[in-house]
């Protein structure tokens, strides 16, 4: 009943004053001490940690500039500079031709792909870059081989013939005698044309 | 070369005895304030002490961003009532009820009537929403006006103004009620 009483007569201030006196607690005395242990247990958190931060930042930061500032890094063409070659480098298995005598044999149909290699005559750098795949007739192929083989045995005239001069009047050989031919009337039809069978 | 970087470690060594004496500044100003933050929830001075000194540890960690003091007491205040909130449901799972009254004896330390009516302002603050308990608490620690205890919430005045009054009213609707029901057995 006291306590009652003692709720209905509360207002704000007596119990902002109940409330204090219920969290007026001090800490141990060896509190702050024990505090000082525990931090001193922990790593120095400013300058390494900084550190690390600083790192992960400067390389980020690198690899993002290296990324953007890469295709404008090649050297621009000069006069004076060496020309850079594009070389196809194809990785081409050797044809060996078929023999001349022999009849040619069909070549299994490949498929390659050809890359072509641009070499910088100024560094070591290589360029790769993957171009469409090009696909090569097998007879065309065969021909090709046969070129380049006889070429290499010396059997091949590369020698190009002379263009026909304008100024000489054309000769024109005389044609051949034609046989006039005889043709049959087809019997069967003039029969049939006869009987009336004719629908 | 020799001198440049004894200079540049320099630094670094006035740098760090800098933030190792602030800290010590803030320990010592905000240990008391961090005590009865987690002992408010806690009710259990050792176990208080601990969460404090957790806090304290975690804020060391990270000193350099909270090296404004009013930040540094806001960041303390917030994360020692979390820390505190967690320990304690921690312990619900293992509470023994007799703690509590043997805290409040040894906190009031007078009459059974004092001992009693203690214990039930402990359970009406423990009721209340965790905003208005923690507004409510921070405005009885050393006796913190509103403005103060608006810069440890980082809320305006008029939510503190708000929020203690609520506060209030629902702490005397139940004292009042739990006045009734004693009285009444």
């Amino acid at each position: 009943m006291d306590g009652h009483r003692h709720v209905d007569a509360m207002n704000d201030p007596s119990l902002d004053r109940e409330i204090e006196s219920l969290l007026a607690t001090e800490p141990s005395t060896e509190f702050l001490a024990r505090v000082r242990a525990r931090v001193a247990e922990e790593p120095t958190p400013n300058r390494w940690r900084a550190s690390w931060t600083f790192a992960a930042a400067t390389a980020v930061a690198a690899a993002i500039v290296a990324l953007t500032v890469w295709p404008s890094s090649e050297p621009a063409p000069s006069s004076s500079a060496p020309v850079e070659v594009p070389r196809i480098a194809k990785s081409v298995e050797t044809i060996t031709p078929p023999p001349s005598s022999a009849a040619p044999t069909r070549l299994p149909t490949e498929r390659t792909t050809a890359r072509a290699v641009v070499v910088a005559a100024s560094s070591d750098r290589a360029l790769e870059i993957d171009l469409p795949e090009v696909v090569v007739a097998d007879n065309e192929k065969i021909a090709f081989a046969t070129l380049v083989a006889k070429i290499r045995q010396s059997r091949f005239e590369p020698a190009v013939p002379a263009a026909p001069d304008l100024d000489t009047p054309l000769e024109i050989k005389a044609l051949p005698a034609v046989e006039p031919i005889e043709i049959e009337p087809i019997v069967k039809v003039a029969v049939l044309q006869t009987e009336g069978e004719r629908p | 070369m020799h001198e440049r970087a004894d200079r540049l470690a320099s630094t670094f060594v006035t740098v760090d005895e800098d933030l190792a004496r602030e800290f010590e500044a803030r320990l010592v100003e905000s240990s008391t304030l961090a005590f009865r933050v987690a002992f408010s929830v806690l009710r259990q001075r050792e176990d208080a002490e601990d969460v404090a000194q957790e806090a304290f540890a975690k804020a060391y960690r990270s000193f350099r961003q909270l090296r404004d003091r009013e930040r540094f007491r806001a960041w303390l205040v917030r994360m020692t009532f979390r820390m505190a909130i967690d320990r304690q449901r921690a312990n619900r799972r293992r509470f023994v009820r007799e703690q509590v009254i043997e805290i409040a004896r040894e906190t009031t330390g007078d009459t059974v009537v004092e001992q009693e009516r203690a214990e039930q302002l402990w359970r009406a603050i423990d009721a209340l929403p965790e905003k208005l308990r923690l507004t409510i608490v921070l405005a009885g620690i050393q006796g913190h006006d509103i403005r103060e205890v608006a810069t440890l919430l980082d809320v305006p005045d008029g939510t503190v103004k708000s929020r203690l009054f609520l506060a209030r009213k629902q702490l005397r609707e139940r004292l009042s009620w739990m006045a009734t029901d004693t009285s009444t057995r």
